[in-house]
């Protein structure tokens, strides 16, 4: 295994212990104090901040931090970092435009920044979630009418191994089916992750994989989460649920919501 | 008047009496709770406005038909009564035109539903919150904590300007830079500085536009898209990193100037320097 990926678990304080966590350009400070928790978190920016290496330490606080206190949490005396997907919707463009003819499919994987979850043991209540890399504000669907969503700044790729394996990101492969009679111009792709889950792998993280399947610009596309897990990286290991359980009526509502699954 | 005579008094009005404690100890307030019940039950499905029509009309009217039923108890005639509300609504009528021109606009109001309680509007330059929205008129809140009452004719008759029915809007800035500056590198970096600003939306994208060649600049307008609800955030930021971004670049966003020539560009402009009775050409 990645020792990277090794950073997501869990973590045993003292009274009075700090620790500092740092993955890609996040780091952040948790303390126990007794009763409640403080958290700092800082941020590093540039492209050379993705390729900080996880680790957790014994260090002071930068002097920049700012501190938050969480507390009702007693009796709790260790915490669980979880790497969650995010919490909108993303829109993730290919490398370059591609035309998937009638009846075809194709898969593509493109990588997201995790959102960390801090959940406090024993009790498995969340203290803080918060993403590991800023994602910018996007929106899908018209001026009018829409969904805000996250941009991704990294473009999804045909093959997985192209992809960076930096242990804060999130690789998410997903299947494109055209249903429609006519070639499908795949440009971009607004895909809720909501219903997939994260696993470890021996190198980098997974999500579940999803399929889209499209009907033509009239109806919206349908969204399904792949049944079995991901089988790119070896045995996998289930580090976090699904932020919402796949229905049969949150499928049929994407076909009502023209602006929800959209191409 | 004496015991007596009240006591008989009772004896031949008993009924009635009695018919009127119960409408009025019993109908009365099941009108009121009918309203309000009427109330809780329509708030799920209809808009606060609606709700607000409905149970008005409920109590009021109910309350009007148990006064005419106790009324009628008491042996007053209603045709005579309704004869007199007819001339007395016709003199009514045109002396409360204005009020009912805000009733029925009002009504007008609740049912196109141009805007809500919550929605920031402007009305006749007036910019505030839409607090609350009643039978006559709509109560503004503006930013400053005042309360502004304007009548629903009024907003009728004007334009009325919905700042967030959608849930997106766009943030214009126009941008002035000097005559000197590279106008591509100006466009390069004003997307740089749209694209990096957390507010600002990747979509749709930000736009950037030439204007034109003003008389002191060159004129740019560049376009954000937001979410409603990060109207201040952006509007102070954007600003803010525009201005240190062409600090950091070099770029010169020229005060509005006058360059004056006499006639040739290349030649120095003639001044003369008048020094009491001295006087030299400069």
């Amino acid at each position: 295994m990645n020792e990277s990926l090794k950073f997501w678990g869990s973590y045993e304080f003292s009274s009075g212990q700090l620790r500092s966590f740092e993955i890609g350009p996040l780091g952040f400070c948790l303390k126990r104090d007794p009763d409640e928790w403080e958290l700092a978190i800082v941020r590093e920016d540039g492209d050379a901040a993705d390729l900080r290496v996880a680790g957790v330490a014994e260090l002071p606080p930068r002097e920049d931090a700012e501190w938050k206190r969480l507390a009702g949490f007693p009796g709790t005396d260790s915490v669980r970092i979880v790497p969650c997907l995010p919490d909108r919707p993303v829109i993730v463009r290919p490398e370059m435009p591609i035309e998937i003819f009638p009846g075809a499919e194709l898969q593509f994987f493109f990588g997201v920044p995790a959102f960390v979850s801090i959940v406090v043991l024993p009790g498995g209540e969340e203290l803080a979630e918060f993403p590991s890399s800023i994602l910018s504000n996007s929106w899908s669907g018209a001026t009018t009418e829409g969904e805000l969503c996250y941009g991704l700044r990294t473009r999804a790729k045909r093959r997985h191994e192209n992809l960076l394996a930096h242990p804060h990101r999130i690789v998410c492969p997903v299947t494109v089916r055209n249903r429609h009679d006519e070639n499908l111009k795949f440009e971009r792709l607004s895909l809720p992750l909501g219903i997939s889950r994260v696993y470890r792998g021996a190198s980098r993280l997974w999500a579940d994989g999803a399929e889209v399947s499209y009907f033509g610009p009239e109806r919206a596309s349908k969204v399904e989460r792949m049944k079995k897990a991901p089988e790119h990286d070896g045995p996998l290991e289930m580090l976090c649920e699904a932020r919402e359980k796949p229905s049969r009526k949150s499928l049929l509502s994407s076909f009502a919501n023209l602006s929800r699954w959209s191409f | 008047m004496n015991t007596t005579a009240l006591i008989e008094w009772y004896g031949r009005q008993s009924d009635a009496i009695h018919r009127t404690a119960f409408l009025v100890l019993l109908a009365l307030p099941g009108v009121w709770i009918s309203a309000r019940f009427m109330k809780r039950s329509l708030a799920k499905k209809f808009s606060p406005q609606a709700v607000m029509l409905f149970t008005r009309t409920l109590s009021y009217g109910g309350t009007v038909i148990v006064a005419v039923m106790v009324l009628r108890e008491f042996g007053f005639k209603l045709s005579a009564l309704l004869g007199a509300a007819g001339i007395a609504g016709i003199a009514i009528g045109f002396a409360a035109q204005t009020s009912l021109s805000n009733v029925i606009s009002g009504l007008f109001l609740v049912l196109e539903k141009p805007f809500q309680i919550g929605d920031v509007i402007k009305v006749d330059g007036n910019l505030g919150v839409v607090h609350s929205m009643d039978l006559l008129c709509i109560n503004l809140r503006t930013f400053d904590n005042q309360l502004i009452r304007i009548p629903n004719e009024n907003l009728i008759k004007t334009s009325v300007t919905n700042i967030t029915r959608f849930p997106i809007r766009r943030f214009d800035l126009n941008i002035g830079v000097a005559y000197k500056e590279d106008m591509a590198r100006v466009t390069e970096i004003l997307r740089d500085v749209a694209d990096r600003n957390p507010y600002s939306l990747d979509e749709p994208e930000p736009i950037i536009i030439f204007k034109g060649f003003g008389n002191s600049s060159l004129d740019f307008l560049l376009g954000i898209w937001f979410a409603k609800d990060d109207f201040s955030a952006l509007r102070n930021s954007i600003q803010r990193e525009v201005k240190e971004r062409f600090d950091a670049e070099g770029i010169e966003i020229p005060f509005p100037h006058l360059s004056l020539y006499a006639g040739e560009a290349t030649n120095p402009f003639p001044v003369t320097v008048v020094d009491g009775d001295k006087s030299s050409e400069v």
